[in-house]
């Protein structure tokens, strides 16, 4: 299970440093939740765009 | 000199020389975007081919003969040039290096278009990429134990942070383009959502922390879970190696950095941007460039000397295929040619700076690209082609499948970048015209 080590290891210095940058947006959290929305619809975007070109790629590989 | 661009301030006339790329667009443009439009056009007959008749319409064979080929190799390539745009963008936030702030954008963007080409190359290797959803779906599973899982997390996160950081930097130069243009004005209020003016200055502060978590995140895509695809495998001869992370790392600050050269020396010279895209620019990252390829010829010197001393027979003919056999024409090519005779008329003109040319160095940088491309390929195609399991060696030709999808993932990728310049300012233009 190492795997959850190196993907701790990345995300908690990533996620660190992220909210650091929201932190140091004192008294506004208008721009840091543009920031952080971005960053999550995009992640949403990823998923669904994998499952509709998944879905797409079906009528077009032999099944 | 009627403004500067690193200051606060500009004026109207070079605010509109810096706008060159969406207020004119020449015959060239719509003649040169209509060949990569034929180029991206065919990569879709070729990828349509390979998704109805499977991968056998690749050159890519198992048990005997490579299962990965171009693709992988391509993966790896533009993986890493994704690097120093975002690396240089970095370096400019942190340490003030205000010199390379105008080609820090065109970084950025390089970054995004890389990450995108090489998400395409690994996603045109699955032979049934109708079951892409299963690398979400499966991911709770895998992550545990697949380096491939780790990249998938590490590269989408490195391209949502990147392009959100892009997005937040480009905010304050699209208020002065949504009057200007009215064409794309939907897009720049899309994206100017919540603006108000003044944040600049919040955003300079963000962009300090993110600019660490960017570089934190360069380090441990190129020198950590891309490498340790390879670098963890035993079973394949040649990529068994602790040293693979820094191996990988060095080429990959390389090979971004001459990217970044190469592009604004185009740039610079089709709109005409010699005033703001200065000299020093270049010679500040030829110089650079210069000695981390030399380093990356060194570290290329290590790896042979160890396949070659005393190391286990499968190891050896991996070198001999590469340095005397029949790979050799073209890895000698990459070794002389791309790597040696480049850096050294990069660390020539470091020396001797009244030596500096610029094409020089834009040739020299093209140059490093080129021997990185390959190199990739001799890094995937070699170990696979002579397994430890007792199987006969194999051969490894890509066909014209291959070839057309590698060119029209590269035609794209141009593609992409000039649709960019015609919507986006891609120099900084400041903060009030």
């Amino acid at each position: 299970m190492i795997g959850f080590f190196i993907i701790g290891l990345i995300l908690i210095p990533v996620v660190t440093l992220v909210s650091a940058s929201v932190i140091e947006a004192r008294g506004s959290l208008r721009l840091p939740g543009l920031f952080v929305t971005s960053v999550i619809m995009q992640i949403i975007g990823f998923v669904a765009s994998f499952a509709v070109l998944g879905l797409a790629l079906r009528f077009i590989v032999p099944q | 000199m009627a403004m500067n661009i690193r200051g606060r301030g500009i004026d109207r006339a070079a605010a509109t020389d810096l706008l060159r790329p969406l207020l004119h667009t020449d015959r060239a443009f719509y003649v040169f975007g209509g060949i990569l439009l034929l180029l991206v056009g065919w990569l879709g007959y070729a990828w349509f081919l390979q998704l109805t008749q499977g991968l056998g319409v690749t050159a890519m064979r198992t048990p005997v003969g490579a299962g990965w080929g171009v693709y992988i190799a391509n993966f790896i390539f533009f993986a890493s040039m994704a690097h120093g745009g975002m690396a240089i963008s970095a370096a400019v936030r942190l340490m003030k290096l205000n010199t390379y702030k105008p080609i820090a954008r065109m970084g950025e963007v390089l970054t995004i278009v890389c990450l995108l080409m090489a998400g395409l190359s690994i996603s045109l290797d699955m032979g049934r990429p109708d079951r892409i959803f299963n690398v979400i779906r499966f991911w709770p599973l895998r992550v545990g134990s697949s380096p491939l899982s780790w990249d998938i997390t590490v590269i989408i996160l490195y391209f949502t942070l990147s392009s959100s950081f892009l997005w937040l930097t480009i905010r304050k130069d699209l208020v002065p383009l949504a009057n200007r243009f009215p064409r794309f004005n939907w897009l720049y209020k899309i994206l100017l959502i919540g603006y108000r003016p003044g944040e600049e200055r919040q955003i300079d502060r963000m962009a300090w922390w993110l600019s660490i978590a960017v570089v934190f995140l360069i380090v441990m895509l190129s020198g950590g879970v891309i490498p340790w695809i390879f670098g963890l495998l035993p079973s394949r001869p040649g990529w068994f190696s602790a040293m693979a992370g820094p191996y990988f790392l060095t080429a990959a600050i390389a090979s971004s950095i001459a990217a970044v050269i190469v592009v604004a020396g185009i740039l610079r010279k089709v709109f005409k941007w010699q005033e703001y895209i200065k000299p020093e620019i270049f010679q500040g990252l030829g110089r650079f460039l210069g000695i981390i390829t030399l380093f990356y010829l060194y570290l290329t010197l290590a790896e042979q000397i160890t396949m070659r001393y005393a190391a286990p027979e499968s190891e050896l003919m991996i070198s001999e295929s590469l340095l005397e056999g029949e790979l050799s024409p073209v890895y000698w090519a990459v070794i002389v040619l791309g790597f040696s005779l480049s850096s050294l008329l990069l660390i020539i003109q470091a020396i001797r700076p009244r030596w500096f040319g610029l094409n020089r160095t834009i040739l020299a940088a093209g140059a490093i690209i080129v021997a990185f491309w390959f190199k990739r390929v001799f890094i995937v195609v070699p170990s696979l082609l002579r397994p430890l399991l007792p199987f006969p060696s194999g051969t490894y030709n890509p066909s014209w499948v291959e070839w057309s999808i590698i060119v029209g993932i590269f035609a794209l990728a141009v593609l992409v970048y000039m649709i960019f310049l015609k919507i986006f300012p891609i120099v900084e233009i400041g903060e009030k015209e």
